[in-house]
């Protein structure tokens, strides 16, 4: 026991160990190991090799990747900027990076607040779905089918396969209104608690490959084939949506 | 970092902005984060466990922290901005997402470990280390980080974990505790620690 009764944290012998107690603790502490056995034993049970912590963990020998590409920001207000959904193992897909600008640039050559404004009102309707909205939500296979040809005749697509897609539950398919123009949504549930939709509407301008992005806070995986523009959104993993967007394309 | 003369701009939103200022912290930001990106990417496996969350936290500090340039101080610590970033959005958001997804936390230790060097008997120790790191509890985990790797002092690692510096303390010494409980004494007799002169600031 120390002579004058001081009894010592660990919270103060740690202090001591990383150089982080004032003068006057060090003092005392070191004072006290003079004559204080037990002071001694319960420093050593707290020293830890802190030259093998930091080599164990180097960010080399972690394997911790190279900085990815990055896209360029013209101004705060484009909102939030995304990678599109491509994710790092341990060497960036700097090709794909690169094809990858600002947030909301999913329909390829347009500014972010050029974002079509069909696909910011898809985004404000999804934003309201829950898990709840689907989760009791039934069609049958007649009324999806009338809707989905109805769709489909209309833009010479045969959108059957939609409803099988993996990764995700299809829950019903439905035509809604955006400027007097029928729009597609297709309503999915991924897991338990991810409402997904896949939206289609008719669009004028040329094809461009599928982007990610982050509508109302909702990834969101966009593109443009043969007059159609479509839409996959739904949830925070832009991974999962490129997944459906991929599937989209490979079913289409 | 605000300048009253700098020029600003008024978007069509009607938010005020100083675009010089943004585009030089940007530029900035671009210039010095291949230097700090993996400790970054190191604090998110850290804070998350988990090498691909660490990827993708990793991934979503970069681009928050482009589109929050106009909020970084230029000539600062990039390093502690985005850790602080990295927190943020872990606990607000990624965290979250993963726990309601049923995809439950995973120990750091589970992670394969890219075995670089030839000491067999260092990498025996290291692993250890990691080991032990590995099984802190997250919040221990990330103060250790932060001093023993990062080399901050208390009160920096306090600033950026937004914890008062007293809870730095406790943990760290309940961590110490448990990473020394770990070793064997032939481990400790190897520690190149000296007592209160071990830690160089960097």
């Amino acid at each position: 026991m120390p002579r004058d009764g001081r009894s010592f944290t660990d919270e103060e012998l740690t202090a001591y160990l990383d150089a982080e107690a004032d003068d006057a603790l060090m003092q005392e502490i070191n004072g006290a190991l003079d004559h204080d056995r037990v002071l001694g034993e319960r420093l050593a049970a707290l020293r830890i090799p802190l030259d093998t912590v930091r080599e164990a963990l180097a960010p080399q020998r972690l394997g911790a990747p190279d900085a990815p590409d990055l896209p360029w920001v013209r101004s705060r207000s484009y909102g939030r900027v995304s990678f599109g959904g491509v994710r790092m193992a341990g060497v960036v897909a700097a090709s794909v990076i690169a094809g990858v600008i600002l947030g909301a640039t999913m329909f390829r050559g347009l500014p972010p607040s050029d974002t079509p404004a069909w696909a910011e009102a898809a985004a404000a309707y999804q934003e309201l779905y829950v898990a709840e909205t689907l989760l009791n939500s039934e069609q049958s296979p007649e009324v999806t089918g009338n809707v989905l040809a109805g769709f489909g005749a209309a833009h010479g697509l045969s959108l059957s396969g939609l409803t099988g897609l993996e990764g995700v539950a299809f829950k019903r398919a439905q035509i809604l209104g955006y400027e007097g123009q029928p729009l597609l949504q297709l309503a999915y549930l991924a897991g338990t608690d991810t409402p997904v939709s896949v939206c289609l509407f008719p669009v004028d301008g040329s094809d461009h490959a599928p982007q990610t992005t982050v509508l109302k806070g909702l990834s969101a995986t966009g593109w443009v084939s043969r007059g159609v523009g479509f839409l996959v959104i739904g949830g925070r993993d832009d991974a999962l949506t490129r997944r459906v967007a991929d599937q989209v394309i490979a079913t289409l | 970092m605000s300048d009253s003369t700098d020029p600003k701009v008024r978007t069509a939103g009607g938010t005020v902005i100083k675009s010089f200022e943004f585009r030089r912290n940007e530029a900035e930001i671009r210039e010095n984060l291949p230097g700090v990106f993996p400790r970054l990417w190191r604090f998110c496996l850290f804070q998350t466990g988990r090498r691909d969350r660490a990827d993708d936290l990793a991934q979503s500090t970069c681009l928050r922290a482009l589109e929050k340039a106009h909020q970084y101080s230029a000539g600062t610590h990039l390093d502690r901005w985005l850790f602080l970033m990295a927190k943020r959005i872990w606990l607000n958001e990624v965290r979250a997402a993963a726990v309601r997804s049923g995809r439950g936390l995973v120990a750091i230790e589970d992670m394969e470990i890219p075995d670089t060097r030839p000491d067999t008997e260092t990498n025996v120790l290291a692993g250890q280390v990691l080991k032990a790191i590995g099984e802190l509890p997250e919040a221990m985990r990330i103060t250790v980080l932060m001093v023993y790797v990062e080399r901050m002092s208390y009160r920096e690692a306090a600033d950026v974990l937004e914890i008062p510096i007293g809870t730095v303390m406790s943990r760290l010494a309940a961590a110490r505790k448990r990473i020394a409980a770990t070793f064997s004494q032939e481990g400790k007799e190897t520690c190149r620690e000296t007592a209160g002169h071990s830690r160089m600031r960097s």
